[in-house]
């Protein structure tokens, strides 16, 4: 059950500000994720350093996905987990990425939470639509693919009702949450990824 | 005497047990689902990240539904007991006032009904005697 006010819309988070993360809140699983705002000069940006850890931020924002169906970022990835072993064990052992963006649908009962992860994967094609191996509610989208230069931003734009039907079918009442994650707790490695520019909630004027 | 004329002396004694379950009953199971979900909800809203809620709310939350669907049945139990001790305690004077009543209308016992004082229907009884007092005096 998600009562939250309407935000002002489109929601820009360019990480600009010291106290860019003063707003979001923190939900660690296992270990603690160093989430840390650089501001630069032109261009700030969240890093995001993961040791055998999993915890992510969240920003909640309430706005309906029919109206404002559009996400956006920019990501650039330091370092992958190293899945090795763990990319030959099950599901779970795989679920490590160095990069991931929420965008999470409340429910007014709560175990109908559905929410859609971007992840970023080094193997999986992009578009590759996956069942998270914690919940049935929870899809992962490969928004981007393989290892890059980790010196340039990448920019992702992402339809939610679109990825809302193909993943889940039907269409979401409306967006309560985003949220951010950088984890490599299963594969006991370590990540580190950037994060700017997350735009939330707009269309396509 | 058949079982239904065990338990129930007769059919206002059936009436006022169910009146009485349900009056108990439905409260509690609206409460109690509304608590439910309240508790779990308002959590659920707080973590927020969905393999939180399947990892720690969820387990939490089917747990919960076992204790409740293990308590329910002897909650229901409760409430159905004093549900009919209750109406049993309404019935069981009200219905021997009627027998009072039909004996000295029949003219088999003449004079005043007994009846406790701790009675719920001593108000009524004490009319009652009042009245039979003035009927007789006539």
């Amino acid at each position: 059950m998600f009562i939250l006010p309407i935000g002002i819309l489109p929601k820009i988070f360019d990480f600009k500000q010291k106290d860019a993360l003063s707003e979001w809140e923190e939900k660690i699983f296992k270990g603690r994720v160093l989430y840390e705002v650089r501001p630069e000069k032109t261009k700030g940006y969240l890093f995001a350093q993961s040791k055998e850890a999993c915890s992510g931020i969240f920003y909640k924002i309430k706005f309906d996905p029919k109206k404002y169906p559009l996400i956006s970022w920019k990501w650039r990835i330091k370092e992958f987990p190293k899945k090795g072993k763990a990319a030959e064990g099950g599901w779970l052992e795989k679920d490590d990425y160095p990069a991931r963006v929420y965008v999470i649908f409340p429910a007014l009962i709560f175990t109908n939470i559905r929410s859609i992860e971007y992840v970023w994967d080094e193997t999986l094609p992009k578009d590759t639509i996956m069942t998270s191996p914690y919940y049935s509610n929870i899809k992962l989208i490969v928004a981007e693919s393989g290892r890059k230069n980790s010196q340039d931003w990448f920019f992702v734009e992402r339809n939610i009702l679109d990825d809302y039907a193909k993943a889940f079918g039907g269409v979401p009442a409306w967006v309560g949450a985003v949220a951010i994650m950088t984890d490599a707790d299963n594969s006991l490695s370590s990540a580190e990824a950037e994060y700017t520019d997350l735009k939330v909630g707009y269309k396509n004027e | 005497m058949n079982k239904r004329k065990l338990v129930f002396a007769n059919k206002l004694h059936r009436q006022i047990f169910i009146l009485v379950s349900v009056a108990a009953l439905l409260p509690a199971v609206i409460a109690s689902i509304g608590l439910y979900y309240l508790i779990f909800g308002i959590t659920a809203n707080e973590v927020a990240i969905p393999e939180s809620i399947a990892y720690n709310i969820i387990p939490a939350a089917k747990k919960a539904a076992v204790v409740i669907l293990l308590v329910t049945p002897l909650a229901i139990g409760v409430i159905l007991f004093f549900a009919w001790k209750i109406s049993h305690a309404i019935i069981g004077p009200f219905d021997r006032i009627v027998r009072e009543l039909d004996e000295r209308i029949e003219g088999k016992i003449i004079g005043h009904i007994l009846i406790r004082k701790s009675d719920k229907f001593w108000p009524l009884v004490e009319k009652i005697n009042k009245l039979i007092d003035k009927i007789e005096r006539f």
